[in-house]
């Protein structure tokens, strides 16, 4: 159920998340000020600054914040379909395919969007794979798609070593980028945008049916929901949102795992509320995460990857904390 | 197969009870009612008309279950539980029915959950988490109510309160209880009519005097069952 808590709660949250956008505009290896952005943006006058921001900041914060989002969104319904509080998006083995295909692509000497492309390719066969070696269409056991996913994800884990064991030290920086997670090489597009809104849009429509679903499957049945359709749709919704996400940005960890626990901690526990709540924290999480990871130790850039569990884990553990102490 | 030859119908304002021995196949029967398992012969109608024939969404304003301990991992509070019963029916985009609202905390007042209304069902001993499955069923609204083990975890007082309170309402809804059960006082209390499944070829049905015998009985559990009337009812008891 719904209470003004939780308008407050988005209140606050869309307050974050603009001072995210912000800290993330002004911040970098040239300190802006805001009325700089805007002047830059109203009446460019320094071709310098207003190329930095149209062409590197303004899109490097849309790419953190959408990636959050997306990341965000595959985790809440990841943790709602198999109903255990350690899913995260990456859970279905989406991010070892994408990073054995996107090391293919290096290792072929392949550059920019092949090597995107072949990511995709490889977090799509990835999903492809699990679901078919579990028969999750015939016989839906979700601990079985868990597990499938796990071993699965393993695989790729033992492909990635073999392949970082033989290959040459130059090749190993970018290959450390898919492991990671980092926004430096990230281009989202249209694409992006438009599965963020459909996320946002589709996930409210469909919050009251997660609660129930988040009941399990019998109680789910019980209560007038149509399983089938809508659980097989859950799971490629949540893997495809996973891997565009992985294809720009690597499997950045810890976003969407953290942020709906974070928030359910917080009261969210409807996923009417949950889904667009968690999306706009994991967005402005990623980004404030790959501000710093591109301030704290300038002119050198750290993977936004490393920078989220940083953040995450303290702020996750001190929420816990004090939700136990209540 | 489970069983074979198992044909009934429950009328209006009916109290059923289904007896028999662990993995007979009760819960599974009750499945196959609430249309999550498909019968391999024969069929379930339901006011006439197919299982089949209803979508999910109006089986589930006819025909609702209660179950045999649902465990959650993710948080939800008494309040939020209850108010899910409400799912079957229309609501509006994304705000509370304030109708449903009001409806819940009526129920939860009823069956004393309020002071417990807003904690989460993880700290809830398991009596608490039955009662508020009743409260869910309940919310629900079905005409046909299937009860699967109602009166596990529930002390005395509770397992006659709350099933008093239950048909009673299923009386003034004019709806109908099918029990599956492996307290024969109980049911012999609270049902009028018995299923008593004694193996996958011999099912027996009719009303409490014909079905519920020591003969019976000790058939179907396969252990030495007696009765002794007191007060103008009978009670059975394994010798």
């Amino acid at each position: 159920m719904i209470n003004f808590k939780h308008y407050l709660l988005l209140l606050f949250l869309l307050g974050l998340a603009i001072f995210a956008l912000l800290f993330s505009l002004l911040s970098g290896s040239i300190d802006l000020s805001l009325t700089q952005v805007i002047n830059q943006l109203s009446n460019p006058t320094d071709e310098l600054l207003s190329q930095v921001l149209i062409e590197i900041r303004i899109p490097r914060t849309l790419a953190g914040f959408t990636i959050g989002g997306l990341l965000a969104f595959s985790g809440v319904i990841m943790q709602v379909l198999l109903r255990n509080p350690l899913a995260d998006p990456y859970i279905l083995g989406v991010s070892g395919g994408a990073a054995v295909g996107a090391l293919c692509a290096v290792l072929l000497g392949l550059s920019g969007l092949l090597i995107t492309n072949l990511a995709l390719v490889g977090a799509l066969f990835s999903i492809f794979l699990v679901f078919g070696l579990s028969s999750a269409f015939r016989n839906w056991s979700s601990t079985r798609l868990l597990l499938t996913g796990i071993v699965v994800s393993a695989g790729w884990g033992a492909i990635i070593n073999i392949i970082l064991a033989t290959t040459a030290s130059n090749n190993v920086q970018s290959i450390l980028f898919w492991l990671i997670g980092d926004l430096s090489q990230s281009e989202v597009g249209f694409n992006h945008y438009l599965l963020l809104i459909i996320g946002l849009i589709g996930g409210i429509a469909i919050g009251r049916s997660l609660n129930v679903l988040s009941r399990g499957d019998t109680v789910a049945l019980s209560l007038g929901l149509n399983l089938g359709f809508f659980k097989i749709l859950l799971y490629f919704a949540a893997s495809i949102f996973t891997a565009m996400a992985v294809t720009v940005a690597g499997s950045v960890g810890f976003v969407g795992l953290v942020t709906p626990h974070i928030l359910r901690l917080l009261g969210a526990r409807d996923h009417r509320i949950l889904i667009p709540s968690s999306m706009i924290l994991g967005g402005s999480f990623v980004t404030i995460a790959d501000s710093l990871a591109r301030t704290v130790i300038a002119p050198q850039q750290l993977p936004v990857g490393a920078l989220t569990a940083v953040i995450g884990v303290p702020a996750f553990l001190i929420i816990l904390r004090t939700n136990i102490k209540r | 197969m489970l069983c074979r030859n198992l044909n009934f119908t429950i009328r209006n304002q009916e109290s059923w009870a289904l007896l028999g021995r662990n993995g007979a196949g009760k819960t599974t029967l009750l499945h196959c009612i609430l249309g999550i398992i498909k019968p391999t012969e024969g069929s379930i109608a339901i006011d006439s008309v197919p299982l089949q024939n209803y979508t999910r969404r109006e089986l589930a304003k006819r025909v609702g279950i209660l179950f045999q301990d649902e465990t959650n991992s993710l948080p939800a509070t008494v309040l939020e539980s209850v108010l899910l019963g409400r799912h079957p029916y229309p609501k509006p985009f994304f705000r509370d029915c304030p109708e449903d609202l009001r409806s819940v905390e009526d129920l939860l007042r009823e069956l004393s959950l309020e002071t417990i209304k807003n904690r989460k069902i993880g700290s809830l001993s398991g009596g608490e988490v039955q009662r508020v499955a009743i409260a869910m069923l309940l919310a629900q609204e079905p005409n046909i109510f299937l009860l699967d083990e109602p009166n596990n975890n529930l002390d005395v007082g509770y397992q006659i309160n709350l099933l008093e309170a239950l048909k009673h309402k299923i009386n003034k809804k004019k709806g109908s209880i099918l029990m599956a059960t492996h307290d024969i006082n109980f049911a012999a209390r609270f049902c009028e009519h018995f299923i008593l499944l004694l193996n996958k070829d011999e099912i027996l049905i009719g009303n409490k005097q014909e079905i519920l015998s020591p003969q019976n009985l000790s058939k179907a559990y396969d252990c030495q069952i007696s009765s002794i009337s007191a007060e103008g009812k009978t009670f059975f008891y394994p010798t």
